[in-house]
Parts: C-alpha cells; structure tokens; sequence
C-alpha cells in the first residue's frame, strides 16, 4: 500500500507542477489577439463614456448583430455595446456591467436563447469562462458564484496545458473577425461587414431543453440592482436566422412566455428578430453589414415604441 | 455524480482512503463502507429514487429468502412470480408505460377511433434497468438452484448497488459478485495499479473519443434535414465511435474502481469492432447484457435445441426484447429488429460460429478475408446504429433515404468544426491502440510490460495530457438513460 501511495504521490507531483506554473504563466501570444481581451475596450467605455447612455449586454448576437453608429444617429444616446461572447455566460456579463452602470443608464439585455437552458448563464462550457478571467483580468474571479467556479476548476486543467502549446506561442496567423482587433469604438464587430457570407448549417436545438427557471430569478435580482442605481432595464430578443429559429420555436416561446410571466420590460417579441438567411454572416447569431442594420433599425423603431409608453416617458 | 465529474474524483479517493485504512481488514466494515458510499453515489443522482432501490433491494433479498427456505415447489415459484412481476412491473411503469398508451392511441387512431388515456409524468430513475436486471438475475439463480440465497442484507445490497455498476452495469451475476462480497479482500499492488490503468484508458475513450465524436454525430443526427446521404454516414461512423467509446470507457472506469476495491466486475466489451460477424459481435458487445439474455431468456425458451425456426423465433424475441430495454421507442426495438435480421444468415445456413477469441491472433494484420469480414460487419453495425441514435422513427427513415440516394456520392459537408481533424486523428490512434491491445483484457493493459517505467509513465502522461486537451463538451453517459 505504502508503494502505491507514494508512486501515486510522485506521479501526480510531476503532473502538478507544471499546471500550476502553467495558470500564472502570462497569457500567450495567441491569446492576446483573442476577442476576448476586447473586455478591456468594453469595460472601458462602460467606465468612460458620458450620458446620456444605452448599454447592451449579451453575447455575440450583439456584438456580430448590432450597428451603434444607427443607435446613436436616431436615438442620441451614446450606445455601448458589451457583446463578447455568448459562452462567458449572462451571469458573469450581468455582474460585470454593474460595476459601471451609472444613473440614468438605459440597459438592453439581449441573451442567447441558449443562456435559458441547462447552465449556459453560467458558463458551463468553461472555457470561455476560464479565458475571460484568466487571460484578462483575474481579480474579476471575485464576480464568479461558486458553480462558475467548478465550471471553471472544471476547465483549468485545459486552460493550463494551452499555455504549453506551442501554437499559442509560434502560430500566430489568426482570424480577424473574431480577434480584438474586431471591434469598432462602440463595441461592434464590424471586420465582417465588407466580407461575404460564409455557408454553415443552421442550430437544430438550443443545446439543451431543460429551461432553467433560475435565470430568470437571476435577471430579476438584476433588475432590482439596477433600479437602486437609477438606471432603467429592458429585455429583448437577439436576431436568430430563420430557421434556426423554426427548429426550436417551441422552446423560444417557453422563453418569451416566462420573461413575460416576471414582469420585465420587454421590447419586441422573438419573431420580429427571425433574420432571413441571407442575411446572416457565419453562425445564426451573427449579421452581416445588411443583417446588422436590419435588425437595429428594427430595434430602434421597437425601443421608441416601447419608450415612448408612459411608464417610461421620463426623457 | 459522473465518473468524469470533478465531484467522483473527489469522492473516489476518500472512499478509498477510508475503505482501505479505516475500515481497514474488518470485511463487515468494507462492506457497510461501500454500501452507504454507493447509496451517497446513487443519491447525488436524485435522492428520491434512492428509496426505489433501496425497495428494490429489499423486495428481491425477501424474495430470494423465501424460494431458498420454502419446502413447497409450488410456493417457490409464487415468490419468483411475484418477484419478477413486481420488479418488471416497476420497470414497465416507469420506464414503457407512456410508450405503449400512446403507441396505443395512435393505432386507435389509424382506425379512426379517438381514445384520450392519460400518460404518467415521471423521470426515469437512473441505473433501473440495470439493477432491475442484477435483482431478476439473484432470485432466478435460487429459483434454478445455482446459488444460495445471501442472508446478510449488507452484502446482498452490495450485490445489487455496488456504486461502480450501479448506474450503467456491468450487469453482474450473484454466482460471480456475490462469493467476492463475502470473502476477505486484501490490498494488491499490481491489482490497484492496473484498476487505475484501466480507469486512465476509460476516462481516454469517454472524453477524447467519445465526446469529441459526439459533437459531430450530434451536430449532423439533430439536424438530419440539412445534410448529404454521404454526411449522414459519417455522422453514423462517428456516432458508433461514440456510443463504443462512451459505453466501454464507463466500463472500463467501473471495473477499474471496482479493482481498486479488490473487486473484479465482468467484462462487458471484448474489442466488438473487430468481430467477423455479427453473432460475434454480439459475443463481445454488452457481453453482460447479452449473456444475461442468453441465460435467462434465450435458454428457457428452448434456445437452439428445436431446430432452425424455434432458433429464429428465439432470436428475434431477444434482439426485440433487448432493443426495448435500450429505451421506450420503436427506434430501439426497430434497432433490435435488424440485428436479429443480421442474424438470419448465420442461422438458416448454419454458419461455423467464430469464438471471441484473439481476432488474427498472432499476426500484425488480418488476413484480407478477415478484413473484409471485419468491414462488412462493421458497416452492418453502422447502419443499424442509425435507427438506435435517431430521435424517432420517421427521423431514421428520412436518414436512410438519404444514404440511398444521390447525395450519398458527394463531399461530405463537416465545415465549421476546426476540431473534426483532431478527432479523427485520436481515433485513428485509438483503434490502432485497440488493434494492437486485441489480446488483452483493454488495451493498454500490459503496456510495454518489459519496457522501463519511465517509457510506460511517459505515455500515461501523453494519455493524460490528451484527455485534457482534447476534452470536449461534456456529454452524458448513454447508457444512463436505460
């Protein structure tokens, strides 16, 4: 037994140094490009840019789906747009932007269908979760819960080997839409706009179909923080590809169905963003110049109409 | 509580620290050790169903009792019919109910009868066919006289929940589990290095194999519609490394626990993808599933002593029967359906049944014969995994009209997934691993047994390193669900 124990010891020794070296090793060259370090920009404008403001908070269908230069034309708002990426999950970006929400803030929350299933709020996919805190700024490791932590512990192993790939440190060809050089001065992804549409196949399903009641909860308690701030919330839907969007109606409805049920201000409803095809650039989330425009000239004209009604007629 | 979940390799070393030093030699202390860890195990699931097994366990350690000490003939078999009813009958519930009131319903309805009978709204308690079928096995073995009945409830529980086989089998036999229960057990070093070997190796097929091919059979099988006839049937390929790499990476990871405990599980996979043909396949695929048919339905059917029909009509009863384990859908029984066809030819024209023993023993590569044997009864098993993946019937259908059609002869359209290359890759390397492993229990069970240590730890950690790169989305164990 004594044999076993120590082998067993030393085994894991050999394997354990080197990972914990691994997590404090600078983030690799490779990673450095990532869009991820784009948190720098967003959480810099949230902290600078003057009211009167609208901030979007949600994944890639924001960041690959919205056109601010639209919103600030005919809204005259300065808009923010936070989209990174959908797999960070609604919760760390939700906690994120309240450190920089100020009086007067208007935000949209546009989540992923997909942030309602399963754990996707909470970043279950971990990687994405890993990299944002790890690559960019780790004292935001104080933002997470503990189940984005396990998420998290879950994928270190992973992350921590990445940082003796070779790769992340001699290959450094990568793609430009989607590194940090990707984004405009608000906050948009807008590499893509002149580029033509690349084929991929629609979703078949939100990845999952175990609605998870708690995000809702989640968004509430959001809301109610954002209230005390004298900021104001709003719901919308993202622009999903049509159909993508048909595959998994039902479970869309659900969605609209609760955020109806708690009361949220929502704007729009999930059909008045169904994107025709053509107008969609790599994924269903994502827009191409066209698709971007579409949608937000959709939005601005929904966000008028919903502003405009007297509960929120303070401008 | 998943074998690759943070939580069992946290639970799994405790269980063992305090099994080997504090319950330390004392057999009775292991034992209640290993049954209250199980049941911990089992509960972390969803504790509720943990008060079905634990009626389960009871209802067949009653059972069992009553048939060993009962004079009467007559009465012994009340207990067995009792017990089976009530087992199968729990099973039947909960697990086929809702499928036979709507498949029901809507034969009603192609006569244009409308009949309106409730279903039951229930979640499937994990491992219950499982240990449904470890409790059938017990009674029935008294009943047959090839056991004894175990008075201790402690080591008949273990029996039935021991936390390794509980969820997902192997499905064991009380004539080889239950004399390991009661007898003393001792720490062995060779022993717990290879359970560990083998739950390094389990752990490899689940999450290098099995999930990364899972995220291209699923991406194409959730969304059959939008792809080729030719992209179908590499999602079928990757699906069948899947379900082999998800299946036997679990039990390979529960008989390595199990040996680290001083427990050896039966083998459950025997390297099916190199079978000749597809009765030896079915030697080595689930072989705990499928000896368990054979022993306890096959044979009291008559088995193939009653000539050519009486052996088809037995087959095509277990294969239908086995496909309605898997699940409550005509997808799995369709799945069992054609199996059974497979088996036709192999039994109308007497076929030399081939052994499970080394396929090419000896030899680097097969013959051309075998390899051509080998490919075909792949591809047989390939095509039938189509109907046991898809969602529903008319899904299969609109799968395998594809595959014979056109566009059967075009590319295959697998954009937009950078880590398709890696994935084929490692399962390359892996079958390459299994080829060359084909004569030991797994297949890195004596890994360059003369070689340095230092060249045998090197490849642990290159498997190690492996796995957690090529970790891709978590994905459930299949068999969790039947």
């Amino acid at each position: 037994m004594r044999k076993f124990i120590v082998e067993i010891f030393w085994f894991l020794l050999i394997l354990l140094i080197p990972a914990i070296i691994g997590i404090f090793l600078p983030c690799t060259p490779r990673a450095s490009k990532s869009l991820l370090q784009s948190s720098f920009q967003k959480d810099s404008l949230m902290e600078n840019i003057k009211s009167d403001r609208i901030i979007f908070i949600g994944g890639s269908n924001l960041s690959f789906g919205l056109n601010s230069q639209m919103i600030k034309d005919s809204l005259k708002l300065n808009p923010i747009n936070t989209g990174i990426h959908a797999g960070i999950g609604l919760f760390y970006m939700m906690r994120n932007a309240l450190n920089y929400i100020k009086k007067g803030d208007i935000v949209i929350l546009v989540p992923e269908y997909q942030h309602f299933y399963s754990d996707f709020a909470y970043g279950e996919e971990g990687e994405m979760l890993t990299r944002i805190i790890f690559d960019t700024d780790i004292s935001k490791i104080r933002l997470l819960e503990q189940r984005q932590l396990m998420y998290v512990i879950k994928m270190l192993p992973k992350y921590t080997f990445s940082k003796y790939n070779p790769i992340e440190y001699f290959n450094l060809s990568y793609d430009v839409i989607y590194s940090v050089e990707a984004f405009n001065e608000y906050g948009d992804a807008n590499k893509h706009w002149e580029m033509e549409k690349i084929p991929y196949v629609p979703y078949g399903d939100l990845g999952s179909t175990k609605f998870n009641i708690s995000v809702l909860e989640k968004i509430k308690k959001f809301q109610i923080k954002i209230k005390e701030k004298e900021a104001e919330l709003f719901i919308t839907y993202p622009g999903y590809q049509d159909s993508s969007f048909f595959n998994v109606k039902e479970q869309i409805n659900k969605i609209e169905r609760y955020l109806k049920q708690y009361n949220f201000n929502i704007i729009a409803s999930p059909e008045r963003y169904v994107i025709p095809t053509s107008m969609t650039f790599d994924t269903p989330y994502h827009l191409t110049k066209t698709g971007a425009d579409y949608r937000t000239k959709m939005f601005i004209e929904d966000f008028k109409r919903s502003y405009s009604q007297p509960a929120f007629s303070k401008k | 509580m998943l074998f690759n979940s943070i939580k069992f390799a946290i639970f799994l070393p405790i269980v063992f620290f305090l099994y080997w030093f504090v319950a330390k030699r004392n057999l009775k202390y292991q034992n209640l050790l290993l049954i209250l860890a199980s049941y911990f195990f089992y509960a972390c699931w969803d504790w509720r169903f943990l008060f079905l097994l634990i009626f389960s366990t009871l209802l067949d350690y009653y059972s069992g009792f009553k048939i060993a000490t009962v004079e009467e003939k007559h009465k012994k078999k009340l207990w067995l019919i009792a017990s089976v009813l009530i087992n199968l009958g729990i099973l039947g519930v909960l697990k086929y109910y809702n499928f036979f009131v709507s498949s029901f319903v809507n034969t009603l309805l192609q006569f244009g009868i409308k009949a309106d009978l409730g279903t039951i709204k229930v979640i499937l308690p994990v491992g219950i066919s499982f240990y449904t079928f470890h409790g059938l096995s017990y009674v029935l073995d008294i009943y047959n006289g090839k056991i004894k009945c175990e008075r201790n409830f402690v080591n008949y529980s273990l029996f039935v929940s021991f936390f390794p086989l509980l969820v997902a089998g192997p499905i064991e036999r009380a004539t080889h589990l239950l004399p390991q229960i009661v007898r003393k057990r001792e720490f062995d070093y060779s022993k717990a290095v290879d359970g560990l070997r083998q739950i390094l190796w389990g752990l490899f097929k689940k999450i290098v194999i099995a999930d990364n091919c899972a995220q291209v059979a699923n991406l194409i099988f959730n969304n059959p519609g939008q792809y080729s006839g030719s992209t179908i049937v590499v999602g079928a390929i990757f699906f069948s490394f899947q379900i082999y790499g998800d299946f036997s990476g679990y039990s390979d990871i529960a008989l390595g626990t199990a040996r680290l405990f001083g427990i050896e599980l039966l083998r459950n996979f025997a390297f099916p993808y190199f079978s000749r043909d597809i009765a030896e396949f079915w030697r080595r695929w689930h072989i705990s599933l499928s000896s368990w048919f054979r022993d306890y339905l096959y044979i009291p059917l008559g088995g193939s002593r009653g000539g050519v029909w009486m052996k088809i009509r037995n087959t095509m009863i277990i294969f239908l029967v086995s496909g309605l384990w898997h699940g409550a859908n005509w997808t799995f029984i369709f799945w069992g359906f054609l199996n059974a066809l497979y088996m036709l030819p192999i039994i109308i024209f007497k076929k030399k049944k081939y052994d499970t023993d080394v396929v090419a023993k000896g030899k680097y590569l097969p013959s051309i014969k075998e390899f051509l044997s080998i490919g075909i009864t792949f591809a047989f098993t390939v095509f039938a995994w189509i109907f046991f993946r898809a969602e529903n019937m008319t899904i299969a259908i609109e799968c395998v009209s594809k595959i014979f059609s056109r566009t059967l002869f075009t590319i295959p359209e697998l954009t937009g997934n950078t880590n398709i290359l890696y994935t084929v890759i490692f399962t390359c390397l892996f079958f390459i691993a299994e080829w060359f492993g084909r004569g030991q229990p797994y297949a890195i069970a004596k890994l360059f047994p003369k070689r340095s240590r230092l060249l045998r730890y090197a490849i642990y950690y290159v498997i190690i390193i492996a796995t957690i790169r090529m970790g891709g989305q978590d994905q459930q164990f299949i068999y969790f669900q039947f």
